[in-house]
């Protein structure tokens, strides 16, 4: 007699009833003792085993969940040469048969086989699947693991490279490849998607295409490729370190910060140029800065006590980014004395702590010296961070911390203009749902 | 073979020897709101938003894509969505993922597969069906099998239900140029049930019975009433030919006559293929689209299983409204077997219980009941209320629910109808006038013209006649005292 596994044929029979069916994996999320059963209907049903329930095998391995097919590419050599670096997310998600939700599993080629024109518009020089993980767990051994391989891609002559990333962390992801490796020689993309490739509504199908399309400009700057509006008709290449992700489902969720975009892109290859300031393609060598120093983000508002900061201190963090209030207000003496950060702040400062000044407003940007309490917080040493939002800052304090050999040298850093995530002017276009 | 041809020319089948097989697949929307998110499920045309999408073909759980699919998405139509925020969220737009299931709407659902006795599944699985026509923003329909196995009775015997489903309605079309095809948002989501019969239905006019007698028995559940809330499919098959499924019934009545004429089609067509048709005006049908196989079923990853538990099932029991055995009912009353199956098949039982609580009349509600299905229930009230107190004759109250007239013109007649004590003074005055006419025996035929000559049809004839026989009664009475 053979063992009854999943994929086979199999017959319930179980008070007057009998079903027939193919045997499925029960997922975690399923009750006991379920058997999950796809009726010839396609239809999945949950039956519940039980002392008189009786199975037989109808037939082997009838059916193999969850296969997918690989893209094959068709070499062309008139078209640039463009390396894909797969490193998981929703765009490379599938059926979890553990669970029952979905699980980053695609391989490059997998997800380019849901978007088999590409071909016509890059030649796939290379499919790197670096890592496949949520991109909530990406961190930074898989940030230089990344950046590793984009330098080698850059230095084995690729025209271009596209990353297929998780959405929920891929603006931090942007914002440090572009501070890891300087300003890149060429386009350098990262694309995800809000809606899965098992699905027709899968929305990573233009944000490749788009990608693609940015790939072959003249744009040497790492960008986020993602939706510009609720249609499915233009992505934005925006600066990787002045984009965030503002909504936890939309598809057009990646806006620019303080930044206009640098071009609008149709699935069609229609461009339209917004600016002029972008880095152009050039041979140069990519310095690679990796080093990470511990750094922490903290949040003030109403009723926050600084003697978190105490925490920080203990636990040998390098460096602080505050999202103050506003311009960058946090509570001072007239909140209390249990409730005033400013003495506590130039406690850590004092004791070689970098801290930075950002806004919880996400847009605009920070001011120094507008009211008497930004002037007070100034005082204690504080930087500012600018028109640098918050998640960016914190890479970046990291990155200078990591690589500088003293203090002093790192607060310049963190003041130098390194991959243009200063931008000295704030446009009105650049606000809100730009 | 000329015979065979007169039968198709006549549509008169031996349906026996066709080996005519058929089947009903039948959508009710429930009366609900969506089923994976809380927007209500109105019809409403004034736009809040629009947005656009393209959907690229996904083919079940292999994700491959063929050349000619990939042309066909090519040549693709602009899909222009059109909502609003009474009746549409981020759900509706693929933009969020789906809410838990909608429990009222599961309840129903278990309602209606307790009431067709059917076997619950022990634990429900969420699926989607690929659908890239555009009609969903998300490229597949979320759906469920609840249950199996049930049956409903006919008159000419037990039909088994195969399956209920519940699942998610499509958007509407609202335009399609050469270029685009705008879909309104609002039907989106609403949640459905899908009944499947078992092809064993034996004629066209018991597909139609059983059709009916399944709307009958949801109609006692919180589902939606009205144009556009039902959707009646046919399969059907004969001898050496393929199973075609027939959509877009206009109204249920036409089903034998479209079925009919399908087996006219399979007859004459010399090879057949197994596909969609779509109803036509003229009882004919149209092709639509190959039938679709179960390769376009994926698990819906966004929702959890939903176990079916003895607490759902006794809420599900608890508010289930009594179902009670209709004609029973009728006989009780004592009305004719033949009497009570019309007031049944037709769907009028709420309607005489309504009347009779009030008219305490239950074969003059039962005859006005018939005349006319769609006279409103303001209506027959007025007219029977009228009809007892005498102040409408018989045969202005047939025609009055038989033109099933406004309720505001029931007063003409009602005005123009002659009272019981005029009817009295009337026949006195001409009763004083031919005197001498009581002296014949033809008196009162005699007297009945006259009388009703007098009325010009504005009095009930049966009170006149009833009131000339007093009146005579007493006039002889009061010649003999004199005498």
């Amino acid at each position: 007699m053979n063992k009854i596994e999943v994929g086979d044929k199999i017959r319930i029979e179980k008070k007057n009833m009998v079903y027939e069916g193919i045997l499925l994996p029960t997922t975690d999320a399923s009750s006991k003792n379920m058997i999950i059963l796809k009726l010839s209907s396609g239809y999945n049903i949950g039956i519940k085993k039980d002392k008189n329930t009786k199975i037989t095998l109808i037939k082997k391995s009838v059916f193999k969940p969850g296969k997918i097919p690989k893209m094959k590419f068709k070499k062309k050599s008139e078209l640039p040469n463009i390396t894909i670096i797969g490193t998981g997310g929703t765009i490379g998600t599938h059926v979890d048969y553990k669970t029952g939700g979905v699980f980053m599993c695609r391989t490059p080629e997998e997800i380019l086989a849901a978007v088999p024109e590409i071909n016509e518009i890059i030649n796939i020089k290379k499919v790197i699947n670096l890592f496949n993980v949520g991109s909530e767990d990406i961190n930074k051994k898989h940030w230089k693991k990344l950046a590793e391989a984009v330098k080698k891609e850059i230095e084995d002559g690729a025209d271009g490279i596209i990353i297929t990333h998780g959405t929920d962390t891929l603006a931090m992801t942007s914002a440090a490849l572009n501070f890891m490796i300087g300003v890149p020689p060429i386009p350098i993309a990262l694309v995800g998607a809000q809606r899965s490739p098992d699905r027709g509504s899968f929305d990573g199908r233009l944000n490749l295409l788009c990608a693609a399309h940015y790939c072959t400009t003249n744009i040497a700057e790492v960008s986020v490729v993602m939706h510009g509006s609720i249609n499915d008709d233009y992505c934005y290449a925006i600066k990787g370190t002045k984009v965030r992700k503002n909504h936890s489902s939309r598809r057009d969720a990646f806006q620019p910060i303080n930044t206009i975009p640098f071009l609008k892109i149709w699935d069609d290859g229609r461009k339209e140029f917004l600016r002029k300031d972008y880095h152009k393609r050039e041979k140069k060598r990519v310095e690679l800065k990796t080093n990470f120093a511990k750094v922490g983000l903290i949040k003030v508002y109403q009723n926050s006590e600084p003697r978190i900061l105490e925490w920080y201190l203990k636990n040998d963090y390098k460096g602080l980014v505050i999202e103050g209030t506003g311009l960058g207000h946090v509570p001072g003496r007239d909140a209390g004395t249990k409730y005033n950060w400013i003495p506590e702040i130039e406690k850590l400062v004092k004791k070689g702590v970098i801290i930075v000044i950002c806004t919880s407003t996400i847009h605009g940007r920070t001011n120094n010296r507008v009211y008497r309490n930004l002037r007070l917080l100034d005082r204690t040493g504080v930087l500012w961070g600018k028109d640098l939002h918050s998640e960016s800052a914190l890479i970046k304090l990291s990155i200078v911390l990591g690589s500088a050999k003293k203090l002093e040298e790192a607060k310049k850093l963190f003041e130098t203009n390194l991959v243009g995530e200063f931008e000295e002017r704030t446009l009105i276009g650049d606000v809100l749902g730009f | 073979m000329k015979k065979e041809l007169l039968l198709v020319m006549f549509l008169v089948f031996d349906y026996e020897k066709l080996k005519f097989k058929c089947g009903l697949e039948i959508h009710q929307q429930l009366n609900t709101n969506k089923l994976f998110c809380s927007c209500k499920t109105l019809i409403n045309n004034e736009y809040d938003f629009s947005f656009e999408r393209k959907l690229m073909p996904v083919v079940g759980e292999s994700g491959r894509i063929d050349e000619s699919a990939l042309n066909e998405f090519k040549k693709r139509k602009k899909m222009k969505y059109f909502g609003n925020y009474e009746t549409s969220c981020l759900v509706d737009m693929d933009s969020e993922p789906p809410h838990e299931i909608n429990h009222e709407a599961l309840i129903i659902a278990i309602q209606m597969a307790l009431l067709l006795k059917m076997k619950l599944v022990d634990e429900i699985q969420v699926m989607r069906k690929t659908i890239i026509d555009g009609s969903i923003t998300t490229g597949f329909q979320r759906t469920a099998l609840i249950a199996t196995n049930g049956y409903i009775e006919t008159s000419i015997g037990r039909v088994p239900i195969e399956s209920l489903v519940l699942e998610e309605d499509s958007c509407r079309k609202i335009k399609e140029t050469e270029k685009e095809i705008h879909w309104a948002l609002d039907r989106q989501g609403t949640p459905l049930i899908e009944l499947m019969t078992a092809p064993v239905l034996k004629t066209p006019q018991h597909a139609l019975e059983t059709a009916l007698k399944l709307r009958e028995l949801s109609r006692k559940l919180k589902i939606k009433r009205g144009i556009g809330t039902i959707r009646q499919d046919v399969n059907v098959s004969i001898k050496n030919g393929a199973r075609i499924e027939i959509k877009g019934f206009q109204n249920v009545k036409q089903m034998p006559k479209v079925i009919d004429k399908e087996i006219q089609r399979q007859l004459k067509e010399k090879k057949l293929v197994p596909q969609v048709r779509v109803v036509l005006n003229d009882n004919t049908t149209k092709y639509l689209r190959p039938l679709s196989s179960s390769s376009r079923m994926y698990p819906e990853t966004d929702a959890l299983p939903i176990k079916i538990t003895k607490e759902l099932i006794e809420e599900a029991r608890r508010i289930l409204p009594r179902i009670i055995d209709v004609k029973k009912e009728l006989l009780k009353l004592g009305l004719k077997e033949e009497i009570a199956n019309q007031i049944e098949r037709t769907g009028q039982y709420e309607k005489f219980k309504h009347l009779n609580a009030r008219i305490k009349n239950p074969k003059l509600v039962s005859t006005y009941l018939l005349i006319n299905k769609k006279a409103s229930t303001e209506l027959l009230e007025k007219v029977l209320i009228n009809l007892q107190k005498k102040k409408i004759t018989k045969q202005n109250a047939k025609q009055i629910i038989k033109q099933n007239i406004n309720l505001s013109d029931l007063k003409k007649f009602i005005a123009e109808t002659i009272s019981e004590d005029d009817i009295r003074k009337t026949i006195n005055k001409i009763l004083e006038s031919k005197k001498e006419l009581l002296n014949d025996e033809r008196a009162f035929k005699m007297l009945m013209g006259l009388v009703m000559k007098e009325f010009k049809g504005k009095a009930d004839g049966s009170l006149v006649s009833k009131i000339l026989k007093e009146e005579i009664k007493k006039k002889l009475k009061s010649v003999i005292r004199k005498f």
